[in-house]
């Protein structure tokens, strides 16, 4: 009885954590930042404004190798101002990661955002169509969950800010059901651009609203 | 390769630092060409509407924060009918997909990176020997993608 009361303490603790933290804004340096990477759990989904790629990269390839390592998690991620072959550089020179031994499980899968977004035949949703596969990869592989960062920065360079909001906000601000944890990337100077309303908007939809200093 | 003399003006964008000086010391000590250069596209901009017919020659990265190259592009374009705009990525660009934006935007090429600077100078050079034709030729004609 005991054991069926502290998992129902634990479920409540857990759904009322999601509910507490629910909009919560943080804003820090990197190591701050990488702190409260760390400190995400499946079901969020987030929001991250970086200053710069240099900031981005220090905190990406600590965090990656956290989540392909120790926490046994699948690992996607999409990638705008840099190559594929310049991500998968940062992420062995700063989080010395086996890239292709991960690329080669299926467990690391990097992608460039104008193909996810812009430019493949299922639009927009694309990337969810790649989430669900890869949600299906996570059980068969053994994973834990998975976890994803994906730059929005495509929508800015087609100048298409509508279809990013009605994206953004057709997407649940918690994944149910699904042992995911994202995090949809801005950099600053994008960010900036668009409307007080709208950039409001995309904060208070998303579970939780990240600024990196 | 263009005489010093002619000193035809390149305005070169590109977020990364390194490859912004880089083509720009190509294109001045290679080419020839008076080349200003700049990390933030926003700051090339507001340079640009300054000097509206000052440069013969845009080189601009695709994908930048701030204002993107196609952006850019556009917002140049509508300053300068004539100046000609070459976007270049290190992405792997299919073509295809962009073509519409491309057209749209008027621009004259697209560079794919990496590219050497022996090339990037040749290509350069085409451009400018290339337009400085059409508009003896036909001040509205454009080169099609």
């Amino acid at each position: 009885l005991n054991i069926i009361n502290n998992e129902i303490q634990q479920q409540q603790q857990s759904a009322s954590s999601f509910t507490a933290n629910r909009g919560r804004p943080v804003s820090g340096d990197s190591q701050m930042i990488l702190q409260q990477l760390q400190d995400t759990k499946h079901g969020e989904h987030n929001i991250l404004i970086y200053p710069d790629l240099d900031t981005l990269n220090e905190v990406m390839a600590t965090h990656y190798k956290e989540a392909l390592e120790d926490r046994n998690e699948l690992a996607l991620f999409v990638t705008h101002y840099q190559t594929i072959p310049y991500v998968r550089k940062k992420l062995l020179e700063r989080g010395e990661l086996d890239i292709a031994k991960y690329e080669q499980e299926g467990s690391l899968v990097l992608y460039d955002s104008v193909k996810g977004y812009q430019t493949s035949s299922q639009g927009v949703y694309s990337i969810m169509a790649l989430i669900n596969m890869l949600i299906e990869r996570v059980k068969k592989l053994g994973k834990s969950g998975m976890f994803g960062m994906a730059d929005m920065g495509s929508f800015f360079l087609f100048q298409r800010i509508e279809q990013l909001l009605s994206y953004e906000l057709s997407l649940p601000s918690i994944w149910d059901n699904m042992k995911l944890r994202s995090f949809c990337m801005y950099h600053e100077g994008d960010f900036s651009r668009m409307t007080e309303q709208e950039r409001q908007a995309l904060i208070d939809h998303h579970y939780k609203y990240i600024k990196m200093h | 390769m263009l005489s010093r003399d002619n000193c035809v003006k390149v305005m070169v964008v590109d977020d990364e630092n390194d490859i912004a000086i880089l083509i720009k010391k190509a294109l001045e000590i290679e080419g020839g060409f008076d080349v200003d250069d700049f990390t933030n596209p926003k700051e090339a901009l507001d340079h640009f509407k300054n000097n509206v017919h000052k440069y013969k020659i845009v080189l601009s990265d695709l994908r930048m924060p701030h204002i993107g190259g196609l952006e850019l592009a556009k917002e140049i374009r509508k300053l300068n009918e004539q100046v000609c705009i070459l976007l270049m990525s290190a992405f792997e660009i299919d073509q295809q997909d962009l073509a519409s934006e491309f057209r749209a935007t008027k621009i004259d090429g697209f560079i794919q990176k990496p590219v050497s600077m022996k090339n990037l100078v040749i290509l350069i050079t085409q451009f400018v020997v290339s337009s400085s034709h059409d508009t003896t030729t036909s001040s509205s004609s454009r080169k099609q993608q």
